[in-house]
């Protein structure tokens, strides 16, 4: 079994045909219930219609709304959860190699090359065509445009303007973009769709304003594609009404991640895909993610009336983009909400937009607000970059830090 | 009430028995390869010179990179921690702890009342650490003791740019061949890893007092070439490499005197 | 009356604007990364984003940063008070060329808006902008002549280029460059019997003069310099039509030699082409200043190109003063002597 995993062919062929996601989706029914069922079930499906031909692929970068690709009838495929995927059953190290051979940088951004590595080695579904927006990074847009290249599919570019008053132009390139692909956009479907799951997110967020924590960061982040890639589906609906059922439940239960639960931590940027410790040393000291910034619900529902307004604000609102001291008081408030007694900032590798910030972002919210900040290196995709002593002392001195602030022990 | 510190680092292994908080014991080992039999041989070493037997030990604190192995310390925290307050503990005034170990180093910066408010370490490379003047002090073959005089001798240093420990012994080799004196291009190797460190501490924030601990304090090079830099006057502790375990002692006071 | 310094980070902000609403205008060019802000962006970061940084962290003046790249962008969110952060396309279409062209008019309005109403007028303000867009229009016109007279004396140096530009292209001070220009007319032209391979110099931002100086003294001829430090800041013209003038300024900006952040790819790609068939190129050397995105992206893409078409490329990556280093040495050693010998066979 292992040696027919390991065979590149085998699984190329398993990803093209549909019985290898009916098994997979029977294993998913019999294994796993609840939210993280329809997690597997959504993940499932969505990967399947990628690789048939039933409905346009489209690759996009993380950031694009689903709602955009779910309205002209796309199937929304993102390589940077595909690097997540493969991070953490292990493979990534071989998609890196290629993409290095092929002379892509170090220094770029693990998930970029991981991409790059999946669709050299010829495991990814081919596109239809490509979409990419240009929050967050420069990295993203460069990849996919150079994807776009080898594949000679249109690709696009939706530059997301910066502030709020400007979203005329982006609304102007959404529709443009929806001209060219010559497609007439099913909103309604898929707003209503979208607003759905949105209520359920939004209950589930304020569940996770109550003490103990029964959703920890880490769980949430391993579910995140949910977020990027999620709304404007049926199953999205599904997952995020059977989360907010099971927090509620466990809330109820007093259900806690951990006993003795002491400090309720916010985590900045995503977390590494490939198995590691950071969370198991930071539960031994008796703290635990509370809440991540990914999680935040920055858009508004989306109305059916101005469905192009809808859709750039969206993109505009993002908690990551605009400027730095905005973000800073998002966090501020989140910091409140969810009773956060530290922040842990993770910079990946080769993430300019996220590694830029954090040097202001400690300054402001330790130095200026007298919250313990916490940078951690590492790389979400690479678990060759992953020394788990250092980090453990680090992740360990951190919580001796608040400990001691909190005049504990 | 007896406590000890047990800091098992990657190079030594020190041990610190505090009797309530008066410092009656010590003794410094090299790690080697098993790292908790050593832990053990230095810690009954230290309490044969004590005559005492390890029951007669209120508590026991284990930190530094070791730590995690020491079964029978009663808890386990970090050096940062440790570090933090035996410094203040040895010099009340320091809010900035420069710590320079022979693999690692580190900067602590404290609050008003000497609990940790930020740090940042240095665990991934040789430059900014004692292996790099090891390492120095191996190619120009002067006795490691003997470096940081040396380097004093100098008042112009030569240009060492490499960050890298490798490519600065690239440097070195090119420099001797030119003719440079020992004493030049000491001063500049010891300025390289000034400047890496004063770049750590930048990051943290410089705040006085500032307290040097860890092996590499014996190297008056060193030690002077960053009171210059810096600007400011360093306390320097007469047993540096044991302020992580006396750190360590004294949390472990502090913990037996909240139990009781 | 003195005028304020104001200063800019990118060569997509245009400098007509700036010098119509009264600034003497400077581009920082930092020569190494400074002491000052250095916990505020991280080490493994772009050296110029830091060097700016350092250089403008404690600045008075008045600062314009164009959001060339995520690097950029976090210097701005740094600095406090950045009067304009200016937003540039990436492609060039109608659309975007209209949105960068609202942004020039806000800039506009920003740096009149507690000028004298006389400076406002509308009608006043155009006048001084085709006053500004012909003077820099001869300016740049001083900088081609300057470029094409290093290319055709062997003994000229392409950083005086870069000298000239640092010191006089932004106070369009004419007659200063008339001077350089002059002064290598009267190089003595000895042919010498040597070849020496041409090579072009690529970069996003190519940080300092340490790397041509390198190639040149390696016993090459640099026969371009493609980066904003080098030809791109001034090779190209704005339309002299003044209909509108903010049109045109968008577009030629725009328009102009592309930059690496610019992703329209096959214009990028003809432009490269362009200058190595024009400028008779035996090679390219692209530097990569370390930790740069955009240039990474751009020279995988151009060395597609460069491998299918068999032409010689090499990357270089470095920091600040990276032409003294010896890494760097011994590549552009060993690619001139693979040059040599190649541009040998063919004769």
């Amino acid at each position: 079994m292992y040696k027919l995993f390991n065979n590149k062919t085998f699984i190329k062929k398993a990803l093209n045909i549909g019985l290898s996601y009916e098994i997979a989706k029977i294993i998913a029914h019999w294994k796993a219930e609840g939210f993280m069922k329809e997690a597997f079930l959504f993940n499932i499906e969505e990967t399947k219609k990628a690789y048939n031909n039933n409905k346009p692929t489209v690759w996009c970068s993380t950031f694009v709304p689903s709602e955009l690709i779910y309205s002209i009838g796309g199937v929304p495929f993102m390589p940077e959860v595909a690097a997540g995927f493969v991070s953490k059953i292990g493979m990534a190290a071989e998609t890196l190699h290629k993409a290095e051979s092929d002379w892509f940088n170090n220094d770029l951004c693990s998930i970029h090359r991981c991409g790059t590595g999946l669709m050299l080695e010829g495991y990814m579904p081919e596109p239809d065509y490509i979409i990419a927006s240009s929050h967050l990074c420069d990295g993203a847009k460069r990849y996919l445009q150079h994807i776009s290249q080898e594949y000679e599919v249109p690709f696009y570019l939706l530059e997301t303007s910066y502030y709020n008053n400007e979203i005329k132009y982006l609304i102007k390139q959404i529709k443009e973009l929806i001209d060219d692909i010559g497609i007439t956009p099913n909103f309604e479907k898929v707003f209503k769709r979208s607003n759905k799951a949105y209520n359920y997110h939004k209950k589930v967020n304020e569940l996770r304003k109550k003490d103990p924590v029964v959703f920890s960061g880490e769980r949430a982040l391993n579910l995140v594609t949910m977020e990027f890639m999620s709304f404007g589906s049926k199953k999205g609906i599904k997952f995020y009404k059977k989360l907010a059922n099971t927090l509620e439940k466990r809330i109820r239960n007093n259900e806690g991640i951990i006993d003795q639960q002491r400090y309720r931590l916010l985590w900045l940027h995503l977390k590494p895909y490939y198995s590691q410790e950071i969370f198991t040393t930071l539960r031994e000291k008796k703290a635990v993610i509370a809440f991540e910034e990914y999680y935040q619900l920055y858009w508004e529902k989306l109305n059916i009336d101005k469905p192009y307004y809808s859709l750039a604000k969206k993109m505009i609102n993002h908690f990551g983009w605009g400027e730095l001291k905005e973000q800073k008081n998002d966090i501020l408030e989140l910091i409140n909400n969810y009773n956060i007694d530290g922040v842990i900032g993770f910079s990946q590798w080769g993430c300019r937009q996220n590694n830029g910030r954090m040097g202001m972002l400690k300054k402001e919210l330790k130095d200026e607000n007298n919250i313990p900040f916490l940078n951690i290196h590492g790389d979400l995709v690479d678990s060759r970059n992953y020394q788990e002593g250092q980090l453990r002392t680090r992740l360990q001195a951190f919580v001796e830090l608040i400990d001691m602030k909190k005049g504990g022990k | 009430m007896l406590t000890a510190g047990i800091d098992v680092g990657s190079r030594t292994t020190k041990v610190v028995v505090l009797d309530n908080q008066k410092w009656i014991g010590e003794k410094i080992q090299k790690t080697g390869a098993n790292s908790i039999k050593r832990a053990e041989e230095v810690f009954d070493l230290v309490l044969d010179e004590l005559d005492l037997k390890k029951e007669d030990i209120n508590y026991i604190i284990a930190t530094g990179y070791g730590r995690v192995n020491i079964s029978f310390a009663d808890e386990k925290v970090t050096e940062i921690t440790c570090h933090g307050l035996g410094a203040h503990k040895l010099f009340p005034g320091t809010k900035t702890i420069i710590d320079i170990g022979g693999q690692d180093s580190k900067v602590i910066s404290l609050d008003d009342s000497g609990r940790v408010d930020d740090f940042i370490m240095n665990d991934k490379c040789a430059a900014g650490t004692g292996r790099f003047l090891e390492v120095m002090a191996d190619n120009l073959e002067v006795p490691l003791e003997n470096i940081g005089e040396l380097s004093l001798k100098s008042n112009e240093p030569a240009d060492i740019s490499s960050t890298c420990t490798v490519f600065a012994e690239s440097e070195v080799i090119s420099l001797v061949a030119e003719g440079v004196k020992k004493s030049k291009i000491l001063r500049g190797l010891h300025k390289a890893i000034v400047r890496k460190m004063i770049g750590m501490v930048h990051r943290v924030g410089l705040n006085k007092e500032i307290t040097m601990t860890g092996g590499v304090c014996h190297n008056n090079g060193v030690y002077e070439i960053l009171e210059k830099e810096l600007g400011f006057k360093i306390n320097r502790p007469s047993k540096p490499q044991y302020v992580g375990a006396y750190g360590a002692a004294n949390l472990a006071n502090i913990k037996l005197k909240k139990q009781n | 009356m003195s005028k304020a310094t104001l200063k800019i980070n990118c060569s997509y902000i245009p400098s007509e604007i700036i010098t119509a609403a009264g600034y003497q205008l400077n581009r920082v060019w930092p020569n190494n990364i400074g002491s000052k802000g250095r916990d505020l962006l991280p080490t493994n970061y772009c050296p110029y984003s830091r060097a700016f940084l350092s250089e403008i962290i404690d600045e008075k003046d008045k600062l314009i940063l164009a959001n060339s790249c995520d690097a950029m962008r976090r210097v701005y969110d740094i600095k406090n008070n950045i009067s304009y952060l200016l937003q540039v396309p990436r492609k060039i279409n109608k659309t975007n060329i209209n949105f960068y062209k609202e942004k020039l008019i806000e800039i506009q309005n920003l740096l009149l808006k507690n000028k004298d109403k006389q400076l406002k007028n509308e009608i006043s303000q155009n006048k001084l902008l085709e006053k500004e867009v012909m003077e820099f229009n001869e300016t740049r016109e001083l900088m081609k002549k300057l470029r094409d007279e290093i290319l055709i004396n062997d003994k000229a140096s392409f950083s005086i280029l870069v000298n000239v530009l640092k010191n006089n292209y932004y106070k369009k001070d004419k007659e200063k460059i008339k001077k350089a220009i002059k002064k290598i007319k009267n190089y003595s032209k000895i042919k010498n019997n040597d070849y020496y391979p041409k090579v072009i110099i690529s970069s996003s931002c190519l940080l300092d003069k340490s790397l041509i100086k390198k190639v040149e003294k390696s016993g090459m001829e640099v026969v371009a310099l493609d980066s904003c430090l080098g030809e791109r800041t001034f090779d190209f013209e704005v339309d002299k039509n003044y209909d509108n003038i903010m049109e045109n300024l968008a577009s030629s900006y725009l328009n102009k030699k592309l930059c690496p952040r610019m992703m329209d790819l096959n214009k990028r790609l003809a432009e490269i082409k362009d200058l190595v068939f024009n400028r008779n190129a035996d090679g390219l050397i692209y530097f990569i200043p370390k930790f740069c995105d955009q240039s990474s992206y751009d020279f995988k893409f151009i060395k597609e190109w460069a491998q299918k078409n068999n032409f010689p490329i090499l990357k270089l990556e470095g920091e600040y003063n990276a032409g003294q280093k010896g890494q760097l040495t011994t590549r552009i050693e060993a690619f001139k002597e693979s040059l040599k010998i190649a541009v040998n066979n063919e004769v």
